[in-house]
């Protein structure tokens, strides 16, 4: 039988928990943002009868507990260890590699998906015909696709490269079909993605963009032994499964940093910005040491001779861009996200000379703005 | 609100304890009785008029029946007719208005569903016929009858609490050490249960149900899922509800008795949300004549009982089939199979009962009709006996799984008193586990900087 002493110490040891946990929570200041996921925290909600009578005040209130919850990105890890310890070979979506690199899941889009893209691919390259300016198209595939054999056996998860395969093989002859995915599975067992999150690396991105300057007709730069900028990088896959248990990426240069004058059009205003960001180096996003940001539109003009690229781009080209800059006077980085006008008349507005087209499959197959292309 | 939270756990509960046990005897009722309000209010606000409404109306029809019960039978019958008539209506109303006007192919009125309602009203319904056939007396304070209706604990997913074996409890209960800590034990294991066991093993249902071309093996395996997920979270709201009933010094009745270890399905429905069963038969199947008036006339209450039951679980025809559907094999048993059962070993009556179970939760779950011709096709081999995805998540669910099949049965009960004098630590250790699996759920990392 158990004693009454235990029975008490064991009542004393729930009151504990729960009161420390919600004492943690008043006492501890509360955080704005958490690096770690990459976003504003909630704050405390404003009381008001009307937020209360429609439900509102509630729902912040809940998001606002989980939000500025003590230890929050520690308990992440714990339940990270524990789906570990069950034998899991995933978590939230992402899946632990047999090297050690985490790698994310990926589903196919619905095919109206598809359907969409490939329409307005047509749109865009119509115009582009019409305005008699080059289109190309690079769909950049993950490890997903490139590293399968890297994933636990069986993974159920899309082949990337079959979207590829399905808009390559759909869309208007007039756009030039650029083969990422060949050049990386060329290279597939070097350092051409992170471990530890969603990007290519400096290596990756160099191959897809001495592809697409071949398609061009240029000569690419040689590749040039890598520069570390960093090799404490913990990236968005890291964040995502709680896997902190991963040793950190190496963030690389693999060509002279030029620098080159920037304009960057938020809200439409232009502002001088550097293409490099340095202080990035310092905190958890290190990839956004280049260009990284939320920008509708970001003209670089490079220094050199010749023509104007436009890039309609994700993330992807953060970390491409710089191999473009010996070969255009300018780049024109365009984000369908935040560009909300008509992508043809930029294109004749500015003199764009070239187009590209340049996304990662898992954000292109999951883009709902691509009517903005055809625009 | 829910239990599996963490503002129930760190702010409201914390809150309610407190200020419950600072406060003089006399004062608990009408606190616990503003903290049901806030807890029911939480989702829903608009709809606590319908609550309060709710008491009103149910408590007015117990003192009626109160009044009228020496003077005039007759009276008292006339009060609990219309009380059960105005319950079932604004069940209807609320729960399946729109499944009948689809039926007519009218537009819905698309009304969320009150929380509870589908528990609460049964109780409200029992209230004035237990004071009618002299099973308890009626509550004379608004306050107990108000806290009695909006419970929390058992609020939202029952158990089926009668006012009959609680309302004396409403005026004398005693908390005591000993029952605050067999609450505390009991609360963290159905915690464990909903948040570790039932969440988990959910995704791997919820991956099966999204997959069109499942091999037999996965379809099994997703439903083999579904049976755990199902189980666990509601027995896991009940053990809950009883915990947290417990440390308010209340005893409710138990819901769930370790139901995938029956022999027969008659067995499995004893076992499996009792409060409900215990329900049907004590308020439907034994007014109706229950077994004595022959047996046509029993399977007929039967079907009837098995019909209602299964309408009760949701505003959906496949519930309506999950029903029948039991109704046969709980006729067929009685029949004859049940005697036939006698001669058999009991590894052949657990195989049986577990099949006709699992297989059941198929119709239970998926509620679409084309859907489930689908998975049943699946179950069967349409798309091939086995593929790699099956492996893949036998492999990732193995561990789950077989903790699933122990924690059916009265072994990890047997395990847990073994362990009893780790109990505070094991508390503590659930405790932080499921914390971490709830903190993760909201855990919402964005690629893109996020404002």
């Amino acid at each position: 039988m158990i004693g009454k002493k235990q029975l008490r110490v064991e009542i004393i040891v729930f009151l504990l928990f729960i009161v420390i946990g919600s004492a943690l929570f008043v006492i501890l200041p509360d955080r704005n943002f958490s690096e770690q996921e990459n976003r504003l925290l909630s704050s405390a909600p404003q009381f008001s009868l009307d937020a209360v009578k429609s439900g509102k005040f509630m729902r912040e209130f809940e998001s606002y507990v989980s939000d500025q919850f003590p230890l929050r990105d520690k308990f992440v890890t714990l339940k990270a260890v524990s789906e570990l310890a069950l034998g899991k070979t995933e978590n939230n979506g992402v899946f632990f590699c047999s090297d050690g690199s985490l790698i994310d899941n990926y589903t196919a889009p619905a095919d109206s998906q598809l359907e969409d893209a490939v329409r307005s691919l047509s749109r865009i390259s119509a115009n582009c015909e019409q305005l008699g300016v080059p289109l190309y198209l690079a769909l950049i595939p993950g490890a997903s696709a490139i590293n399968r054999d890297k994933l636990p056996a069986n993974a159920p998860l899309d082949d990337q490269r079959d979207y590829i395969t399905s808009i390559y093989g759909q869309v208007d002859p007039y756009i030039r079909s650029i083969d990422v995915s060949g050049a990386l599975t060329a290279h597939k067992d070097e350092y051409i993605f992170f471990r530890t999150d969603h990007h290519w690396t400096a290596l990756g991105a160099y191959y897809g963009y001495a592809q697409t300057v071949t398609a061009m007709g240029l000569s690419p730069l040689a590749l040039e032994s890598g520069r570390v900028l960093s090799n404490s990088f913990f990236g968005t896959a890291y964040s995502k499964s709680g896997a902190t248990w991963v040793s950190p990426d190496i963030l690389e240069a693999r060509v002279p940093l030029y620098s080159a004058a920037s304009l960057d059009y938020n809200s439409g205003v232009a502002t001088p910005v550097s293409i490099y960001n340095p202080e990035q180096l310092t905190r958890k996003d290190k990839y956004s040491y280049f260009l990284g940001g939320n920008s509708p539109l970001r003209v670089i003009y490079s220094g050199f001779t010749g023509g104007k690229l436009l890039i309609i781009r994700d993330s992807y080209s953060d970390i491409e861009t710089p191999y473009f800059l010996t070969h255009f006077s300018e780049i024109h980085l365009l984000d369908l996200r935040y560009y909300k006008g008509s992508v043809k008349d930029y294109i004749a507005d500015s003199g764009i000379t070239e187009a590209l087209v340049n996304y990662s499959v898992a954000n292109f197959s999951a883009e709902g703005n691509l009517f903005l292309l055809g625009r | 609100m829910i239990f599996s939270s963490l503002t129930f756990l760190f702010v409201f509960l914390p809150c309610t304890l407190a200020v419950y046990y600072a406060l003089p005897r006399r004062w608990r009722n009408v606190w616990l009785f503003l903290a049901n309000l806030v807890f029911y209010a939480w989702g829903e606000p608009v709809y606590v008029l319908l609550m309060l409404a709710t008491v009103v109306i149910n408590y007015v029809a117990g003192r009626l029946v109160g009044k009228y019960l020496g003077a005039d039978r007759s009276k008292a019958r006339l009060v609990v007719i219309v009380n059960c008539i105005v319950n079932l209506a604004i069940l209807v109303f609320f729960k399946y208005s729109d499944l009948f006007l689809s039926l007519f192919k009218l537009p819905g009125l698309g009304l969320a569903l009150p929380i509870g309602i589908s528990f609460y009203t049964f109780q409200n319904i029992s209230y004035p016929i237990d004071l009618y056939r002299g099973e308890s007396a009626p509550q004379r304070s608004f306050v107990k009858f108000g806290t009695y209706v909006s419970l929390f604990p058992q609020l939202i997913a029952g158990p089926i609490v009668r006012y009959r074996d609680i309302g004396e409890q409403l005026s004398k209960r005693r908390e005591t050490t000993s029952r605050f800590v067999s609450g505390i034990r009991r609360f963290s294991v159905g915690l464990c249960k909903k948040v570790l066991l039932a969440n988990n093993i959910g995704q791997l249902w919820e991956l099966s149900l999204s997959n069109t071309a499942n091999s037999a093996a996965g379809a099994w395996l997703g439903i083999l899922a579904f049976s755990f997920q199902l189980y666990f979270d509601f027995s896991g709201y009940s053990d809950m509800a009883i915990g947290l009933g417990r440390m308010l010094g209340f005893e409710f009745l138990e819901n769930f008795n370790y139901p995938y270890i029956s022999k027969s399905i008659t067995e499995f429905w004893r076992r499996w949300h009792i409060s409900l069963g215990s329900w049907f038969r004590d308020y439907v199947y034994i007014p109706l004549g229950g077994n004595r008036k022959g047996f046509a006339r029993q399977l007929l209450n039967i079907a009837i009982v098995w019909s209602l039951t299964g309408f009760w679980h949701g505003a959906s025809w496949n519930f309506l089939l999950w029903g029948v559907y039991y109704a046969f094999w709980l006729v067929i048993e009685k029949a004859f199979l049940l005697k036939f059962f006698e001669k058999l070993p009991a590894f052949i009556r657990h195989v049986y009962t577990l099949v006709i179970v699992i297989f059941g939760w198929v119709l239970f779950a998926v509620e679409d009709f084309s859907a489930l011709l689908t998975y049943l096709a699946a179950l069967f081999g349409a798309n091939g006996g086995i593929d790699g995805g099956a492996l893949y998540y036998l492999r990732n669910y193995a561990a789950v799984l077989v903790i699933c099949a122990l924690a059916s049965t009265p072994l990890a009960k047997r395990l847990g008193a073994r362990l009893e004098k780790f109990a505070p630590v094991l508390t503590v250790l659930a405790l932080l586990l499921c914390t971490a699996y709830l903190v993760n759920s909201t855990y919402n990392p964005f690629l893109y900087l996020r404002f």
